[in-house]
């Protein structure tokens, strides 16, 4: 179905080759996974199948492609449409139109389907993905995993042979993923061709044919997913893939720092738009620990984060720090987020002013320690902009650990890392446990939780609905809010 | 659904009462809007209120026109009462606000009734049934479509600069205003080039480019009320406007 | 080829939509700041001109054709119609749309010096919904003074918007277009440059 030979690819702003000498063959109705670090080329790998390379992203390309006969490089990105389809990761700039349905009818009115044709193919589509309460909604109302699946949807209309998913699961809680896995086995057992890059390996066990595991540009060696699942620790350090068997997974981690300061809600309410959306009776937190906040998507973790940090103002409760109130104004002036999108919280123009930023007489050796700590200490001058996913945000933890600050909180540092990315921010937020900081870390990210967490809180609908160390006991109320079981595979 | 399963797509029908087509709608809206002011006296503005009010009955607004049919008298009402007070400058300051308001009410009315009773989808189809150029259209609907992301990330834009302690208020406009500026429009521009860059990625691997034919799943038509109501309007405005030509006053 | 010039269009139509949306954003956001004020109601221009600018060439770099301008300069007065406003406003913002569009073609959109001077006209757009204040003023008080108002009230709003104002009005705003044009070269394309995305 698919052949690749000999392909090399370099873009025009860099000088290195992503891709050089690629050969691979799959076979129609493969599931096959392309795994690695980040940068190790998967995702230009896909960009050759769907036409991106070379409409959209310039560059010099040498070697063949054949998709079912035909090559793509020749053929404009429409005509490898109707063969190929691709979702991409992030559910909220996929989408075309404001409305669910008129969404999935979006690639068949491009390609001039007769109207009756397109309805009746949008009820089809809607009935196969079991998603017909999801019709005809806003857009904008619904939760990521929603999102994506109409994304899904949206591709589905056409009926492509080939699927290419590049991180779908990125952005998506435990739950939505596995309703990603029953539409990638709907579409293997309709005999589809998927090409997948990924990091996220757990759900993909029994889906996965062949796995190709990638490094700077090559494909280095070919497992199937038992060699994956069987694989050490340390191996997973140097390739970057991520444990397949999560019930298995373990790893050793740092007791908290004995702390006296403690951190207590009290009757928090927060309403927005007349409706209560945050109501917490009680919570106490511990300096010197770090706190995992889980939750499904829109269950209220941001919300949560929000109000503790003071950025939105609580209409009752109060929040002490040590027994002393502490009104919103003087937690913004303590606290300290790192956000998700990391790139709406870079504002200087190079990193050195994006550390320094906001705090007032920085010590010289205190900034250098940091650049080095953060591995960033050669990238002093550039613009944060300019820099890779994973650089910008180690700067903006750099930022984060320099200011000092009281109540950090991290929002989802880890999505999308591969193993060996989020071992490393695991150690880098653990070496900022101290008897005087309290650190949140919102996440999805099982392995994370695993590597630097002490405890747990669980927000569902507003409200705390669980707070727990992670001890023995706790790791398996973890276990079960994962759906975690040690005697079922997943 | 499934009675519907074999039917083709209709735009659907928010509320009830006739379906008008979205390109009437517009075209009444533009004409009454024109005939309202040609013509000043009490009467022809009330018939033309009455006329509008009427398309909101018929075109599934009930309550709505009933509302506003209450307004009007009201708003009427008020000025007749406040007649003898008009060397008052209070009383001539609410005279002129609700003379100015009740002229404009009929034109509020039916741009409400407008963007409440039709689909982006409807819109859509229209302009391609108007064949306007392909890029105008796939402009027009990211304009809509983007809106609500921009705000998201304007507000994400904002929270961060709260914690980083970067202030954007009218103090800080003042003393630093180049440095504030820049500070906003440079995330919100990365951030704009990003979404422009995502979506247009999504939707060329839908067939966005496709040189062809698109079509539209959503079918718009005219029907025969479409017709009989943009005729009646249409020959209104004719006879008003040669009637205002000729000089006579309304 | 054909097919790349179709292709490399529909990305611009789309970056295009979006920087439109980015400024009727600003729009009206710089509008409901100072419609409710009468004092900074005339202002409003002049601060749309400036701060629209920097989207503007950011439109027209990334979308470099005359369909963006006119959409632009269109779109907003037919919100002020589908709001209920009287549909004047096209009247005027049309033409500014036009000679927007004619102007930047000169240097084939890709000129800074052309596309200023586009600006500037195109910033003329926004007195659309100003005209009535002027055009149809006399209906306006000829109503009302039929209606019997104080002849001392008509005469203090006529001395808030005498004849004169209007061109005043488009002459600072062409003045806060072009700053905004300077602006944008001299101080945020750098901050741009350096960010890579110029």
């Amino acid at each position: 179905m698919i052949e690749i030979q000999n392909v090399s690819f370099t873009y025009n702003q860099t000088d290195t080759p992503s891709l050089s000498g690629i050969n691979i063959s799959i076979q129609e109705g493969e599931c096959v996974l392309l795994c690695g670090k980040s940068g190790c080329g998967k995702t230009t790998m896909t960009r050759l199948l769907n036409g991106m390379i070379p409409d959209f992203y310039d560059g010099t390309l040498d070697g063949q492609i054949r998709i079912n006969g035909i090559s793509p490089i020749n053929c404009s990105m429409y005509e490898i449409s109707k063969i190929v389809g691709t979702v991409f990761q992030n559910p909220r700039t996929q989408f075309y139109t404001v409305n669910t349905t008129s969404e999935i009818a979006f690639g068949c009115e491009n390609h001039g389907w007769p109207p009756e044709q397109i309805y009746r193919r949008v009820m089809q589509v809607a009935a196969d993905l079991h998603m017909e309460e999801l019709l005809n909604r806003n857009i904008f109302e619904l939760s990521g995993g929603e999102k994506q699946k109409v994304a899904f949807a949206s591709i589905y209309a056409l009926n492509p042979d080939v699927y290419v998913l590049d991180e779908p699961s990125s952005n998506l809680d435990y739950f939505a993923i596995r309703e990603l896995q029953a539409i990638l086995e709907l579409l293997k057992k309709q005999g589809k061709t998927i090409l997948l890059a990924e990091h996220r390996t757990w759900y993909l066990e029994h889906l996965v044919d062949r796995a190709f595991y990638m490094e700077q540009g090559k494909i280095i060696s070919e497992y199937s997913m038992q060699e994956l699942a069987d694989f050490t620790v340390q191996k997973r350090m140097e390739t970057g893939i991520r444990p397949v068997r999560l019930a298995s997974f373990t790893i050793p981690h740092k007791e908290p720092v004995p702390s006296l300061h403690t951190l207590s809600m009290q009757n928090i309410r927060f309403a927005y738009q007349k409706q209560t959306v945050l109501k917490i009776n009680q919570a106490v937190f511990h300096a010197g620990r770090i706190t995992a906040i889980i939750g499904k998507n829109g269950a209220g973790k941001s919300t949560f984060v929000s109000v503790l940090c003071g950025i939105m103002k609580n209409q009752k409760g109060n929040i002490y720090l040590d027994e002393a109130e502490v009104s919103p104004k003087k937690r913004i002036s303590t606290s300290y987020m790192v956000m998700q999108e990391v790139n709406h919280q870079l504002f200087m123009d190079s990193v050195e002013e994006e550390i320094l930023l906001g705090v007032e007489e920085p010590s010289e050796e205190q900034l250098n320690k940091v650049l080095l700590q953060m591995d960033i200490a050669e990238l002093r001058e550039c613009h944060p902009m300019t820099l890779s996913g994973g650089q910008k945000q180690r700067v903006a933890i750099g930022a984060a650990v320099f200011c000092g600050k009281t109540i950090l909180v991290f929002d989802e540092p880890t999505s999308g890392l591969d193993f060996s990315h989020m071992m490393q921010t695991a150690r880098l937020v653990e070496q900022l446990k101290s008897p005087d900081v309290f650190i949140f870390v919102i996440t999805h990210d099982y392995e994370f939780i695993l590597s630097v967490c002490d405890g747990v809180v669980e927000i569902e609908n507003g409200t705390l609905k669980n707070n727990y160390s992670l001890d023995y006991a706790g790791l398996q109320k973890l276990k079960k809010f994962y759906s975690i079981d040690v005697d079922n595979i997943i | 659904m499934s009675n519907t399963k074999n039917t083709v797509y209709q735009p659907k029908n928010k509320t009830n009462g006739l379906l008008f087509d979205p390109r009437t709608k517009i075209l009444l809206l533009v004409e009454l809007d024109i005939l309202l002011f040609l013509g000043r006296s009490l009467a022809y503005e009330t018939s033309v209120f009455l006329f509008c009010v009427l398309i909101l009955f018929v075109g599934g607004q009930r309550k709505t026109a009933l509302k506003c049919v209450g307004i009007f008298l009201f708003f009427v009402l008020t000025e007749q009462l406040i007649q003898p007070y008009l060397t008052n400058s209070f009383a001539s300051f609410v005279h002129f606000i609700v003379v100015v308001v009740r002229k404009v009410l009929p034109a509020f009315m039916l741009a409400k009734w407008l963007v409440a009773t039709t689909e982006v989808s409807a819109f859509v189809a229209a302009m391609w049934k108007c064949r306007f150029p392909q890029n105008a259209i796939v402009t027009t609907s990211v304009i809509f479509r983007c809106f609500p992301t921009l705000s998201e990330e304007w507000g994400a834009i904002k929270t961060a600069m709260k914690m980083r302690g970067i202030e954007f208020n009218l103090r800080s406009m003042v003393t630093k205003p180049s440095e504030t500026v820049v500070r906003i429009l440079v995330p919100l521009f990365i951030s704009a080039l990003n979404i422009s860059d995502e979506l247009a990625a999504a939707a060329l691997c839908r067939g966005l480019d496709n040189p062809g034919t698109h079509t539209c799943m959503t079918l718009i038509h005219f029907r025969w009320y479409d017709i009989a109501f943009l005729l009646l309007v249409t020959a209104a405005l004719a006879v008003i406007c040669v009637l205002n030509i000729k000089g006579y006053s309304l | 080829m054909e097919n790349q010039r179709k292709k490399k269009s529909s990305r611009g139509a789309i970056a295009a939509g979006v920087f439109i949306a980015l400024y009727l954003v600003t729009y009206f956001i710089i509008g409901a700041i100072t419609m409710p004020v009468a004092v900074l109601f005339i202002l409003m221009p002049e601060l749309v001109a400036f701060f629209a600018a920097p989207t503007y060439h950011m439109m027209l770099t990334k979308s470099p054709n005359w369909i963006s301008i006119f959409i632009a300069a269109f779109l907003p007065s037919v919100l002020l119609i589908a709001s209920g406003h009287i549909p004047i406003a096209p009247v005027v913002s049309i033409p500014a749309g036009i000679v927007a569009a004619l102007i930047a073609k000169h240097g084939n959109y890709k000129s800074f010096k052309w596309n200023s001077i586009s600006h500037m006209f195109f910033s003329w757009n926004l007195f659309g919904g100003f005209i009535p204040i002027w055009v149809m003023r006399d209906y306006f008080f000829q109503t009302t003074l039929e209606g019997g108002m104080s002849q001392e009230f008509c005469d203090t709003l006529r001395i808030l918007t005498p004849w004169w104002v209007l061109p005043v009005m488009m002459i600072s705003t062409a003045l806060c277009s072009l700053l905004g044009s300077l602006f944008t070269k001299k101080v945020l394309d750098k901050h741009l440059t350096k960010a890579g995305v110029l």
